[in-house]
């Protein structure tokens, strides 16, 4: 039992993070329209909800700091507070008291809920439309839907599903104690009930249409329910009618009886976002999935390689029949971690909202694509990233309103933050309309630090990419926001992980624009099976554009120059067995892999192609994390190891190993650790 | 609790005693079931009524309820007599006249039955 009631805290808990995310951008949105009366209905239906399932599951501080704010805000719904910009402020605040109440920690042991709540009162007091209001929260308790002492009157239809009986309760007593709660009329509907031989004499036939006038709040009558209500057809609303009569309706009682039951007529509403079909999973128990069905794709392989070799139909058949699953499976598990960025873009409305009251300047964000989907694991990864390159934004590129009017800019600046699909990447881009990044003093910073000479004339790319080396800042001062150095090699260092790239893009006096180009999912890839000498290697089928033949004469005819001839097009390649020095001798014809990479297209060559594989990646572990043109490896059907090529990296290092002179940054260049490493 | 039949010249009597609740729903069923149905084509099986004994129940569920109900709706069928014999206690009066199943309301015979039978003994 007690690890029951700590599952449903721990899942109201979640539930709850995700209210408290949608309300700060209902809230935000609300700044921004403070006519909008939908926002102000969806604030106070998420504090209602918060209230609520607070209360319910034992966070019962919680649910009365909440009831607080919704009453304050069932004020603003009735028109008699107005939504100033202090009493979001304020809401936003208490919402963080809130989190810190759902931590199951009061940190000042109630005293800033009771500075929030005492503030919140003076807000009230203060936003009051009509000034004749003297006790404010009190008045805004009074409401009808919060209505502590009015009477009311409630119109309740009651049809108890055919197992509320075998659960032991009685309608009965259940009418007898909403009779205890104030003036109850009821009226029996018997019409349902069949003739005798007909009758399930365990089943409930017999359904109610009620009139209630009580001074009891709505929450109350429903706690009457709270045991049958999912097995029975409940609404409760309010009477329309003064204390007529009630009618009854025996068609329609007839017809509630022959309606499936449990039907959502009579359950609680929660405005949760989204929930309309779907289950939490917990997301060790989906990488748990994802990680057998890798292997599972693993083992299938194997078996398609036995077949091959088998020449046995039957088993072939199996074989393929295998494969086909496998592959929906591995589509269907993948796919099953997908989710959308929203969450993690909408968390950054309110960081930019504290940053620019913190610094005094105007910033809208503009957010695109939110419905983007990304693996689970690489969205988590994404928070730190694009905080750091929000805060550099606000702080960096950004400039105060006076500047900005100075500069014939509109006084409100705006951040990008955008995603979309670009084949299997994700494109984040981080855009601002500020300064641009100042090449000038990027440069004289690095060769102060000693990164480059002084004398080094670098591509504007690589400028830029100066900005990601650790301990790189060029802010004059160190503002709690930025400027420590910080931060943006966090970004780097995090994307790195994600075997993602970051593009930057500025035009001085226009904007800076950081992408952030990421693979959909960490877990499994396409590839193309490739060997070179003895040598297996998976290259991502992604990034690959098509093969071509090189014989042995065309490389030798070319003389050291590394180019080939694609219909017209001259096209660089890097010759693996060169570049993993592999020494037994070369196959007459090799073939040319043309990848698609940020530096435009190069041809990988290897010496056979065997074919398309699924391939699950697994780390190589820390040993080899210098090693970045191999990004993982795997396991194939004959079992053996296939390392995993990332092309992109194969080509920075080519270029820059051909190129020594213009980097500025040195990167953990592999000498004898890319290797072949023996399958 | 316990259901009871007896029978007479005129009259089966169903006594109820104790708490008639879920639990005693099915025997309740049949025998309520046996009395409508036990005399069918031997002699004026139309003039039997049927006599419900309520002086030492107790408490009732909606089961029983709903059972005397149908058993109410098909003795009045056939033409034969349904009635309760003995006052329900206050609190079970109550607690279905709460429920808006008053026995007076939804179980009284008609008014002049109510007179005839009124005297009523075992």
């Amino acid at each position: 039992m007690a690890s029951n009631s700590d599952q449903f805290r721990a899942a109201f808990r979640e539930e709850a993070h995700e209210i408290l995310v949608d309300l700060e951008s209902t809230l935000l949105e609300l700044n921004r329209n403070r006519d909008d009366l939908d926002l102000v209905n969806k604030a106070f239906r998420a504090l209602h909800t918060l209230k609520g399932s607070g209360s319910m599951f034992g966070f019962d501080r919680l649910a009365d700091f909440a009831h607080k704010l919704e009453n304050a805000f069932d004020a603003v719904r009735n028109g008699t507070l107005a939504a100033s910009e202090d009493l979001i402020d304020l809401t936003l605040r208490s919402l963080d008291h809130i989190r810190a109440l759902l931590g199951g920690d009061d940190p000042d042991d109630g005293g800033l809920g009771a500075a929030l709540v005492e503030e919140l009162r003076r807000t009230v007091d203060l936003g009051h439309k009509d000034t004749s209001e003297t006790d404010p929260l009190p008045a805004a308790a009074s409401a009808p839907d919060a209505g502590q002492q009015v009477e009311c009157e409630w119109a309740i239809h009651f049809a108890p599903g055919p197992q509320l009986m075998r659960n032991g309760s009685d309608p009965l007593l259940l009418m007898r104690e909403l009779g205890q709660m104030g003036d109850l009329e009821a009226a029996a509907c018997m019409d349902a009930i069949p003739a005798l031989d007909a009758l399930d004499a365990e089943c409930c036939y017999i359904a109610w249409d009620l009139r209630l006038k009580t001074t009891a709040p709505l929450d109350q009558l429903r706690d009457v329910f709270i045991f049958v209500e999912d097995c029975c057809d409940l609404k409760i609303e309010p009477a329309v009618r003064p204390a007529a009569p009630a009618q009854v309706d025996s068609d329609a009682s007839a017809k509630a009886l022959t309606e499936p039951r449990g039907s959502s007529g009579g359950r609680r509403e929660y405005d949760a976002p989204d929930v309309a079909s779907s289950i939490r999973v917990a997301a060790a128990k989906l990488d748990c999935f994802v990680n057998l069905v890798g292997e599972l794709v693993t083992v299938q392989a194997r078996l398609s390689e036995l077949a091959q070799t088998r020449d046995d139909v039957e088993v072939s058949a199996v074989a393929e029949e295998m494969e086909r699953l496998a592959s929906a499976l591995r589509e269907n598990s993948m796919d099953m971690r997908m989710m959308p960025i929203r969450g993690t873009f909408e968390k950054f409305r309110r960081l930019v909202h504290d940053l620019a009251r913190s610094m005094g300047k105007n910033v809208e964000l503009i957010i695109e694509g939110a419905e983007t989907e990304l693996d689970k694991s690489v969205i988590d990864q994404l928070n730190d990233p694009l905080m750091h390159l929000i805060r550099n934004s606000m702080d960096h590129g950004i400039g105060t309103p006076a500047e900005r009017l100075e500069q014939g800019k509109p006084g409100t600046a705006s951040i990008r933050l955008a995603a979309r699909h670009a084949g299997a990447s994700v494109l984040i881009s981080v855009s601002d309309n500020g300064r641009g990044i100042d090449t000038d003093a990027v440069l004289a910073k690095a060769v102060e630090r000693g990164l480059i000479a002084p004398d080094a004339k670098l591509p504007e790319s690589e400028i830029y990419a100066l900005i990601f080396q650790p301990g790189f800042s060029t802010a004059k001062q160190v503002s709690d926001i930025s400027g420590r150095g910080v931060g943006l090699d966090v970004v780097r260092r995090n994307i790195d992980k994600l075997r993602g790239a970051i593009d930057v893009s500025s035009k001085p006096g226009e904007g800076t624009t950081v992408t952030l180009r990421l693979p959909l999912t960490l877990a499994i890839i396409d590839g193309l099976l490739v060997t070179v000498g003895e040598g297996y290697f998976v290259l991502p089928l992604a990034n690959t554009l098509e093969c071509i033949e090189i014989s042995q004469q065309q490389i030798a005819a070319a003389g050291g120059n590394r180019l080939i001839n694609v219909r017209g097009e001259v096209v660089p390649y890097i010759r693996l067995r060169e570049r993993f020095a592999v020494k037994n001798a070369a196959p007459p014809f090799e073939q040319v892999m043309l990848v698609d990479t940020g530096e435009g297209r190069y041809g990988l060559v290897v010496d056979s192609v065997l074919g398309n594989c699924q391939t699950m990646i697994k780390s190589l572990g820390r040993v080899y994390r210098h090693v970045q043109t191999i990004s993982g490896a795997t396991i194939l059907g004959n079992g053996k190891v296939a390392l995993i090529l990332d092309p992109q990296r194969l080509v920075e290092e080519s270029i820059s190993a051909a190129h020594p002179q213009v980097r500025g940054h040195p990167r953990a260049l592999e000498k004898s650790g890319a290797a072949a490493v023996p399958a | 609790m316990t259901v009871t039949a007896q029978r007479s010249e005129q009259m089966q009597t169903i006594r109820l005693t104790g708490c008639v609740d879920i639990s005693a729903a099915a025997e309740l069923k049949r025998v309520l079931m046996e009395a409508l149905n036990s005399d069918l084509g031997s002699g004026p099986e139309t003039e039997r009524g049927l006599s419900i004994d309520v002086n030492a129940l107790e408490s009732v569920d909606v089961t029983a309820v709903q059972l005397l109900w149908a058993a109410r709706r098909q003795a009045q069928a056939a033409g034969r007599e349904f009635r309760f014999d003995g006052p329900w206690t206050p609190e079970l009066e109550s607690l279905l006249h709460q429920a808006g199943i008053s026995p007076s309301r939804f179980f009284a015979m008609p008014q002049e039955e109510m007179g005839r039978t009124s005297g009523f003994q075992l």
